[in-house]
């Protein structure tokens, strides 16, 4: 390696300036130097500077110049360069900001005892109240500092802040100066008409961003005076005791003390998605530790993922980590978006070429000999129409329209950017509890006596029944009622009535066995009476039934039992088939073994049922010889299954004729996978393909990408590899949807560009979804990647519309200029096609209601900018058109009338017809203004028209006239406008229709 | 023909890759037919690493869990390997379920002559079978040493003697022919995998002593001072099989078969439904072959059937003693032509091959697919059964 150059320039206690040719115009690797060296903490701050190739180094006074030169050199060995410093910012920036040096006692290193005596607390007992009180007085409340939304005022005068208003604003006084007030005021009262409409749409954008922030109201489990109690978040001081459960939030930054499974998800604060695992022992002193290290530590804002645990509360609101990054976990300002991203890229680009163009116009003005006030205010207002003023506002707004409508339909947007990515996404992984699945247990199958009844031929079976005990049990006759009887009994679920209203309450298992039992018409209630209940004999670890004891009338004993089938059946010496008691044969446990696989293997789960009757109600189940066990009668077996929600094949079906790729994510053995993904069709066309791993880590990377591509379903994947899975999905370049509900579900979900939950999921995963649907409907996840699609390609009409027809603008004015035939539009009448003709019908088309066939078309390509080079030629195309239209009547009305108002009003009325008649071109991508019939309609674009025509009926009036410089017209002239906007409309048609044979 | 000659043939133990892979396939093929002995399936499987790939067509009411087969059959071999073993291995199935053949699900005491007769062979196959007379069971002398090395070599790992050993190990045995006769034992190559890193002096002697000498005992022919023996032991700490080397169904046809002692067909015999001509007819014509030597019409003797898609006989059945024949050749064709049915429907009902894996505890093509598919005294292989020599003799 060679040697780096470095020469100190100087050196102060603590700061060092250095200078190094490699620095030297080196601006690609100024952030990253600055970042990657405050790394470590050892250096505060550090500053480059390309244009000197010098570099600024604070430091800590304890730290020696020879470390910082070494580190320094290390780092500029290495440099990355400019493709890799802007993939490493961009890594960053969708990373959470890298948490500040170490400040404060280190908790982390000091015995759990050492910390709480410091507080003065007991980790059994927790703060008394005097102490507590005491605390709150000194910390104050527990929250973290707010981010405040903009007010009115301040969108206000974001509008009258921008660029175009400057301009407009150097403009009017200009006018005023040389004497045009009139010219002025008219200015002023457009710029204050445009920057009320953009104060309205942006507020109602900032409305509905703004109440995108789910208000929560924080809870936490502390331990005061040795009581457990549930507090507001914000009332925990440092020395609190609290405990921390699955799912909860760490509601500030504690030290564990006690830590059971303890894993955290820490992405929040240091953006390493896999959950970290806890532990109450001190780490050793003499090594700094980032915040990712800190086992014994837990922070507020992180939440837990498993096991459960005890934490004293060291740092409360500002004071913790999260408080002094200031990053709220729903931050109220989302980062911007895609699109808002491109576009102001866009809009700063087209900028810098308009104001050359302007200043073009303005030199070839002057050297023609036009005025120098008349030229600079034309090239003002020619820059005002060639500024693209408010692109990205057309995005947000849109966007955030789109966020509205979307609630509408019950799907809770929680993240702008959200609605954009669901428009290109190609790869929906769905995890199978919950969404797939309703996440409940139904009974599908009872077998019994070499019968299989399904759900539909028990229903009501058993109503008119009044059944008595020795029919049941002591004297059976139908193995289907007796079977049915014991799933009652030996069942710990609870029926709830409620008027006419019937509900279980109990373990999902448990609970569909009641249903079960009471769709065929068995009174619970009545049964449950009729035998008391005397003994539960829980499952256990090597014992997978459960067994309850009841009195019957006779004096017996009933035993119930159900459970695990293959050792049910070990316990039954005969079964109970056709009504009557047959000793059960080796041949016949073999057959109802199979018919256990058979069950099974059809995803389900089984559950074998049996009775015996003894007259010792205290027999032992643990001992290992059991004689009574041959007394036992075989029942059957229940199977029972966790449903598909309706309507789930309907909505692969659908994602997959959008071109988009559908994985299923379970937890479940294969057979349930494949059974499920079978019948939902997850795989489509293609055949089922099913991973079945519960640790993929040992996979090479490059082996589980190849295997991505063909794998429909993951089995018995672990939360961890959820992550992956959808990570590795990522690393393809697809965009990637994650629905789940669960806690597990919550690390891939936030991971996802796209994070889907159910208004049913837990308030965690709602927490960290970007998109809830609350009606459980997941069919609506279809209607919501259609409405992603079309508002991606709204932007994209508003777009071709406002920039094509603000390039016509500087067209006719260059042109005009460059061959020196005046001024075809003069200030007034830019403004007035800028400001008044552009607005709504830019508006209009974001509000489109969609095309058909949106949703039989592939995902877009998410790399592919908003406007490729080929939009722009075709833009440029469309605004040649336009500007033609314009140009045409203006050498019209130069041959006839010569240079004067007269000239300019025909190009200034062609102009603003053909512009308005353009929009009908820009209503769809592909389609022309004559088959729009084809489109939905579009009622804000009927609005909209209305509402332009009426405000340029106005140019029929005097006043207006007069200010616009609007000479009189005679009917030809109107043929003549009326005949150029047509033609450009019919022309532009034109080209729109062979684009698109072009691109077919 | 050489009359004196060296020949050498190679088996592997249960845990080797391309073995594994065997035993899952026919395991699959197993759990089918015990749970509808009409399935037809077809199963193919890949391992490399920790990743097994199986590809399962079938056509059945039932319905297997496929990777806990897959699973299961890997836990049996013994790999439990951090890298590899029945729980932690990831596996990529590749499951396609098409609708019920029914021109094939009939049950054997349904099916009649014409039935036989319409159901056509959908494989086109050339299949060979053999017998000879240097052992008991008819089978070349080197393969049945080397089976009976590999049998050994995993034996002593399971019952604890050399607990060391992985389940991945090879074995190859030479024998000296004279005369045309096995006359000795020439060299004797035995490779062993070990995870540990163990004293590869003391693991030699261990092989040699509980391994060669324990598989030789009984033996006509054994190893003496001039034979070489050559114990390989591979250290892998990964845990050696698929960690090592790769293996895929159907790769080893010489060791399922006669240690290229004879000819054998380029088609796997595991993963296939007992209707597949290419696997089933080998065993008919193992069938036949054995016969013949057993009616002492021959010393040796190898059938050969060609079969077309589209039609249910072969389209050729020729017999060849090389010259060891007490009558023509010809005229044994004529008499195995005669007595030997090589329908595949007709094969299948003879042999009960639909319901052996259900007759058989633990199933049978499982069991199959490691250590030969001829030559199965221990299964009871329905083709090694010798019941028509006593016809052939008298009419010969």
């Amino acid at each position: 390696m060679p040697e780096v150059e470095l020469e100190k320039i100087h050196e102060l206690k603590g700061r060092v300036r250095f200078k190094t040719p490699k620095l030297y115009r080196a601006f690609h690797v100024k952030d990253y130097l600055e970042r990657v060296l405050t790394q470590n903490g050892r250096i505060k701050k550090v500053k480059v500077n390309p244009l000197t190739a010098t570099i600024l180094v604070e430091f800590k006074p304890d730290v020696s110049l020879k470390e910082i030169e070494k580190e320094l050199k290390d780092y500029l060995s290495r440099l990355p360069t400019k493709e890799e410093a802007q993939k490493l910012k961009e890594t960053l920036k969708t990373k959470s900001p890298t948490v500040l040096a170490e400040e404060g006692p280190k908790w982390h290193t000091m015995t759990v005892e050492e910390v709480l005596e410091l507080f003065g607390t007991d980790k059994d007992l927790g703060l008394d109240r005097k102490t507590y009180e005491k605390l709150k007085q000194k910390y104050g409340p527990n929250i973290l500092p707010e981010i405040t939304t903009r007010s009115g005022w301040e969108i206000f005068l974001d509008q009258i802040k921008s660029v175009p208003v400057a301009i407009l604003g150097v403009a009017s006084a200009i006018s005023l100066f040389t004497g045009g007030v009139l010219d002025a005021v008219a200015i002023l009262c457009v710029v204050g008409l445009n920057a009320y409409i953009g104060y309205k749409t942006e507020s109602e954008a900032e409305r509905t961003i703004s109440s995108l922030k789910k208000l929560v109201q924080p809870e936490a489990l502390v331990i005061r005076e040795g009581k457990v109690r549930r507090i507001p978040a914000e009332d925990i001081v440092p020395g609190d005791i609290f405990l921390l459960r699955p799912g909860a939030y760490v509601p500030a930054d504690g030290r564990i003390i006690e830590a059971e499974r303890l894993s955290i998800d820490e992405s929040a604060l240091t953006g390493e998605s896999l959950p970290v695992v806890k532990t109450p022992s001190p780490l050793p002193s003499n090594e700094t530790y980032p915040l990712a290290d800190r086992v014994n530590m837990c922070f507020m804002g992180t939440f837990v993922l498993g096991g459960q645990g005890k934490a004293v509360a060291v740092a409360t609101g500002k004071d913790t980590e999260i408080g002094r990054i200031q990053l709220s976990l729903a931050e109220a300002r989302p980062p911007e978006t895609g699109i808002e991203k491109q576009l102001d890229e866009m809009g700063t680009k087209l900028v810098v070429l308009s104001g050359a163009l302007c200043g073009g116009v303005f030199v070839l003005g002057i050297l023609r000999g036009y005025g120098l006030l008349q030229m600079l205010n034309t090239a003002l207002s020619l820059a005002v129409a060639a500024v693209p003023e408010g692109l990205s506002t057309v995005a947000t707004t849109t966007l955030a329209l789109g966020v509205r409508e979307m609630r509408r339909q019950h799907i809770i947007v929680r993240r702008l950017a959200a609605i954009e990515a669901l428009g290109s996404v190609q790869v929906m992984c769905l995890d199978k509890t919950g969404t797939i699945t309703e996440n409940r247990m139904q009974v599908t199958d009872i077998s019994c006596g070499g019968t299989t009844y399904n759900l539909a031929a028990l229903e009501n079976k058993y109503a008119l029944l009044d059944p008595t005990a020795s029919i049941l049990f002591e004297a059976p006759q139908d193995e289907l009622l007796s079977l049915l009887a014991v799933c009652v009994l030996c069942n710990e679920s609870e029926l709830i009535k409620n008027g006419e209203e019937v509900s279980f309450r109990g373990t999902p298992t448990e609970t569909a066995l009641l249903e079960i039992a009471f769709k065929a018409g068995l009174d619970i209630e009545a049964l449950r009476k009729a035998f008391p209940r005397l003994r539960i004999i829980h499952r256990a670890e090597n014992r997978l039934y459960m067994v309850t004891v009841h009195e019957l009338p006779s004096g017996k004993f009933l035993y119930a039992i159900k459970g695990m089938p293959s050792q049910v059946l070990g316990l039954c010496g005969r079964a109970l088939v056709g009504g009557k008691i047959l000793p059960l044969g080796e041949e016949e446990r073999i057959e109802l073994m199979n018919l256990n696989d058979q069950l099974a293997v059809r995803g389900l789960r089984v559950l074998g049922v049996a009775y015996g009757i003894s007259d010792d109600p205290e027999l032992d189940l643990e001992k290992e010889e059991t004689p009574w066990c041959e007394d036992f009668i075989w029942l059957g077996f229940v199977g029972m299954e966790d449903p598909i929600r309706p309507g789930i094949k309907d909505l692969i079906a659908k994602l997959h004729r959008a071109g988009i790729r559908t994985v299923m994510i379970t937890g479940d053995q294969s057979p349930t996978a494949y059974a499920i993904g079978k019948t939902i069709n997850i795989s489509g066309d293609d055949e089922l393909v099913i991973l079945d791993s519960s640790d993929f880590s040992h996979l090479k990377p490059e082996a589980f990408a190849g295997l991505l591509k063909r794998v429909s379903v993951f089995s018995r994947v672990s939360p961890a590899d959820k992550l992956r899975i959808v990570q590795a999905f990522q690393d393809l370049g697809l965009r990637v949807a994650m629905t789940g509900d669960g806690i597990n579900d919550i690390p891939a979900l936030k991971a996802a560009d796209i994070g889907i939950t159910t208004g049913s999921g837990t308030d965690v995963a709602k927490e960290v979804a970007d998109i809830i649907i609350e009606d459980d409907q997941l069919g609506t996840m279809v209607l919501a990647v259609e409405k992603g699609r079309n508002i991606y390609k709204n932007i994209r009409k508003s777009l071709e519309f406002l920039l094509s027809t603000n390039m016509s603008e500087i067209m006719v004015s260059v042109t005009a200029n460059v061959a020196g035939l005046g001024q075809p539009l003069n200030q007034m009448q830019l403004l007035w096609i800028n400001l008044v003709t552009d607005v709504f019908p830019g508006l209009a088309l974001s509000l489109e209601p969609g095309e058909p066939g949106v949703m039989e078309e592939p995902p877009r390509d998410p790399s592919l900018p908003i406007m490729d080079q080929q939009d722009f030629k075709r833009l440029t195309l469309e605004a040649s058109v336009i500007s033609g239209a314009s140009l045409l009547p203006y050498f019209y009305g130069l041959a006839r009338y010569g240079q004067g108002p007269q000239a300019s009003g025909l190009s200034f009325l062609s102009l603003t017809a053909a512009q308005l008649l353009h929009t009908f071109n820009c209503r769809s991508e592909k389609l022309t203004f004559l088959e729009n019939a084809a489109l939905p309609k579009n009622p804000y674009l009927a609005r909209c028209m209305l509402g332009t025509a009426a405000s340029h009926s106005l140019l029929f009036l005097p006043p207006i006239k007069k200010i616009l410089g609007l000479g009189p017209m005679g009917i030809i002239d109107a043929l003549v406008v009326a005949g150029s906007s047509l033609g450009s409309l019919f022309l532009n048609a034109f080209i729109k229709k062979v684009s698109r044979q072009e691109a077919s | 023909m050489k009359k004196d000659f060296i020949f050498t043939s190679a088996s592997v133990t249960d845990g080797h890759p391309d073995k594994l892979c065997d035993q899952i396939s026919d395991a699959i093929v197993d759990r089918f037919l015990q749970q509808d002995p009409l399935a037809s399936v077809i199963a193919e499987c890949a391992v490399s690493q920790g990743l097994l790939f199986l590809a399962v067509r079938f056509s059945s009411t039932a319905l297997i869990d496929v990777p806990y087969v897959a699973r299961w059959v890997i836990n049996e071999i013994g790999y439990r390997s951090p890298s590899f073993s029945a729980r932690n291995c990831t596996i990529l199935t590749s499951i396609s379920e098409e609708p019920l053949d029914h021109e094939r699900r009939y049950e054997d005491e349904e099916l009649t002559e014409e039935m036989i007769e319409r159901i056509k062979v959908r494989n086109q196959a050339n299949v060979f079978g053999y017998a000879c007379d240097h052992t008991p069971s008819l089978m070349p002398l080197p393969i049945v040493l080397a089976h009976k090395l590999a049998r050994r070599l995993t034996t002593v790992r399971l019952t604890n003697l050399l607990p060391y050993l992985s389940p991945d190990g090879k074995t190859q045995v030479g024998v000296e022919f004279r005369d045309g006769r096995p006359y000795g034992i020439s060299s004797i190559m035995i490779m062993a995998c070990v995870t540990e890193k163990l004293s590869h002096q003391k693991i030699k002697a261990d092989i040699r002593e509980q391994v060669i000498e324990a598989a030789f005992q009984g033996e006509e022919i054994r190893p003496n001072k001039d034979t070489i023996i050559d114990i390989r032991i591979i250290e892998d700490p990964q845990g050696c099989g698929p960690m090592l080397h790769s293996g895929l169904t159907g790769r080893k046809n010489a060791v399922d078969t006669y240690g290229e002692f004879a000819r054998h067909s380029g088609a796997a015999l595991s993963g296939k439904d007992p209707f597949r001509v290419d696997r089933i007819g080998a065993y008919a014509a193992r069938y036949a072959a054995k016969n013949v030597v057993a009616a002492g019409l021959a010393r040796e003797c190898e059938v050969h059937l060609s079969y077309a898609i589209g039609r249910s006989r072969p389209v050729s059945i020729t017999v060849n003693t090389f010259g060891t024949g007490i009558i023509p050749d010809e005229k044994i064709e004529a008499l195995v032509k005669k007595h030997f049915d090589f329908r595949p429907a007709a094969i299948q009902k003879a042999f009960s091959l639909r319901k052996l894996p259900q007759m058989l505890k633990g199933g049978f093509y499982q069991k199959l697919a490691a250590f030969g598919h001829m030559g199965r005294m221990d299964l009871a292989a329905p083709w090694e059964r010798t019941d028509k020599k006593d016809l052939l003799r008298e009419e010969a």
